[in-house]
């Protein structure tokens, strides 16, 4: 976990308002990790997951949802932004090794760890992908044997009992129906989607609750078992 | 890093230089261990412990602003007792001074919590008694000086350990305040804490936080922040830690022009993790002895 300035190998867009931004970080971070892009003109930095890295350039999939990310757009090839990461746990490898039939299960710009995530898995695994967008689809291309939902419910799409191990990423109702699945008919790791400030575990405002008590979704996710969520509670 | 050939002592505590991370931004110092050696900084404030471990409050805790943000954690914290086992082991590793930052509740428990610091081995006890985001988080004694007098006498006729009282803006008068805390023992003063504000979410017509209200800080209060610890310098004798909004040496050096001993780096660390120690070495740059207090008394 370093804080460093890099130089952006391209950022552009594949649909609407996601874009794909590709920079040059010389590591391989897990999937699920995530780094905070410190944004110009703006206080707190953007914590983006992992899409893809080979090495050599990390690439960051994100949606446009604010001044933050829509400044992110101006940046073009050879701009250089500063970076704090790689940050948080990531899928735990070693967790999904033992499941055969794995479901990589997104809504929305959660597609982005899973496409890393899936490329971790190929070979060693039977991975299936769902994934839910509300208008267009996007980075389905870089899956296997992709199901997508358009503007419905890809919790719809898969049976829990076809699977040994699902992985999800998505925004918070997608967080509480993937967990309602999956709960006591197959092992879930949710990767969850919270607001951060300083995201190493300092300041405390991504907490979220879970049966072992309030956790640090930077620190100590933000890839979590989906028994562990107390989501109920939450809003 | 030291401060030409001068030396730092607040409430008798040397300090090897006058920027200390603030409480609630830099965790126990560790989570900042990653970026560089936490020790070169002159000293560092815990998150701020009660008595009792604390949950925190419930919804969106985060917001950001206008060259700001807001914050509504409510108090996390694992409780003063867990602090001593676990963290505060960890954090004496570090060669700088260390800090506890005390919330409380009720004068008793700021008593109780005080004197179990006070058997421990943190250097300086910051009395929080300005947090703007729980009902009994000490705000009640942050906003009245005759309640501050009250909380900061009571435990300081239990607390031996230097004790350094944290100021809220959101009180009824600075000077006041000030005046009745080191009239009650304080130590050493530190100001100011975060200012009590709100946000509406116009889509989905409700207050962005489940308390209403949340703490706004950044660079967005730094004008404020900064007339009130020039106000408090001139009148007080103890010295002052300025914060609120310092995110370069140079705001750092406005602080220190206007009286303060020291200063506290806060929301700087989210926006630049390496912000404290770059304030560290942008102050290396300024004779702080000259430059300390410069604007008062007419001094140029």
């Amino acid at each position: 976990m370093t804080h460093f300035k890099s130089r952006i190998v391209c950022n552009a867009p594949i649909v609407q308002d996601v874009w794909l931004m590709t920079v040059e970080v010389p590591e391989t971070p897990k999937a699920g990790q995530f780094y905070n892009l410190h944004v110009e003109g703006e206080l707190l930095p953007r914590p983006l997951s992992v899409c893809e890295s080979d090495g050599e350039t990390v690439t960051f999939a994100y949606q446009i949802v604010g001044k933050g990310t829509k400044k992110l757009t101006k940046l073009s090839e050879n701009h250089t932004i500063a970076l704090t990461g790689a940050l948080g746990n990531g899928f735990d490898l070693d967790a999904i090794r033992p499941h055969r039939r794995v479901a990589l299960v997104s809504g929305g710009i959660g597609i982005a760890p899973m496409v890393q995530l899936s490329k971790q898995l190929a070979g060693r695994h039977e991975v299936s992908c769902f994934c839910g967008f509300s208008e267009h689809a996007y980075l389905v291309e870089k899956l296997p044997n992709v199901k997508t939902a358009i503007g419905g419910f890809v919790t719809d799409l898969f049976d829990a009992a076809d699977f040994d191990i699902v992985c999800a990423c998505g925004p918070k109702g997608f967080t509480k129906a993937i967990v309602r699945k999956c709960a006591g008919a197959v092992p879930l790791l949710v990767s969850l989607d919270e607001h951060m400030a300083c995201g190493v575990g300092a300041c405390l405002v991504c907490a979220c609750k879970t049966t072992n008590g309030v956790k640090r979704c930077c620190a100590d996710g933000p890839v979590f078992w989906g028994e562990e969520l107390a989501i109920d509670n939450e809003q | 890093m030291t401060m030409n050939n001068e030396q730092l002592t607040i409430a008798g505590v040397l300090f090897k230089n006058p920027v200390i991370a603030a409480s609630g931004t830099f965790g126990f110092g560790l989570e900042y261990c990653n970026f560089y050696d936490v020790g070169l900084l002159g000293g560092i404030c815990t998150k701020g412990l009660t008595l009792h471990p604390r949950q925190g409050n419930s919804g969106l805790r985060v917001f950001e602003t206008a060259s700001g943000m807001m914050n509504s954690v409510g108090l996390q914290n694992p409780g003063i007792l867990h602090f001593l086992e676990h963290e505060l082991p960890e954090m004496r590793r570090f060669d700088t001074v260390i800090i506890a930052n005390l919330g409380g509740g009720t004068v008793e428990e700021y008593v109780e919590g005080a004197v179990l610091l006070d058997a421990s081995l943190v250097d300086i006890i910051e009395l929080n008694i300005s947090c703007p985001n729980v009902k009994h988080g000490g705000m009640a004694f942050g906003i009245k000086a005759e309640a501050a007098f009250e909380v900061v006498r009571a435990v300081r006729e239990k607390c031996r350990k230097p004790l350094m009282v944290k100021l809220s803006p959101n009180c009824e008068d600075i000077v006041a305040m000030a005046r009745a805390c080191v009239e009650a023992g304080a130590d050493a003063l530190s100001l100011v804490n975060t200012f009590k504000a709100m946000a509406v979410d116009i889509k989905t017509r409700r207050v962005v936080f489940d308390n209403v209200t949340a703490g706004l800080s950044g660079p967005a209060i730094k004008p404020i922040a900064l007339r009130m610890v020039y106000e408090v310098c001139e009148a007080v004798d103890v010295p002052v830690v300025g914060m609120g909004g310092i995110m370069c040496a140079e705001d750092a050096a406005e602080f220190i022009m206007a009286g303060a001993a020291a200063i506290q780096v806060g929301t700087a660390n989210f926006a630049n993790p390496h912000a404290a120690l770059d304030i560290v070495r942008g102050l290396g740059s300024y004779k702080i002895n000259e430059i300390r207090g410069c604007i008062r008394h007419g001094k140029t």
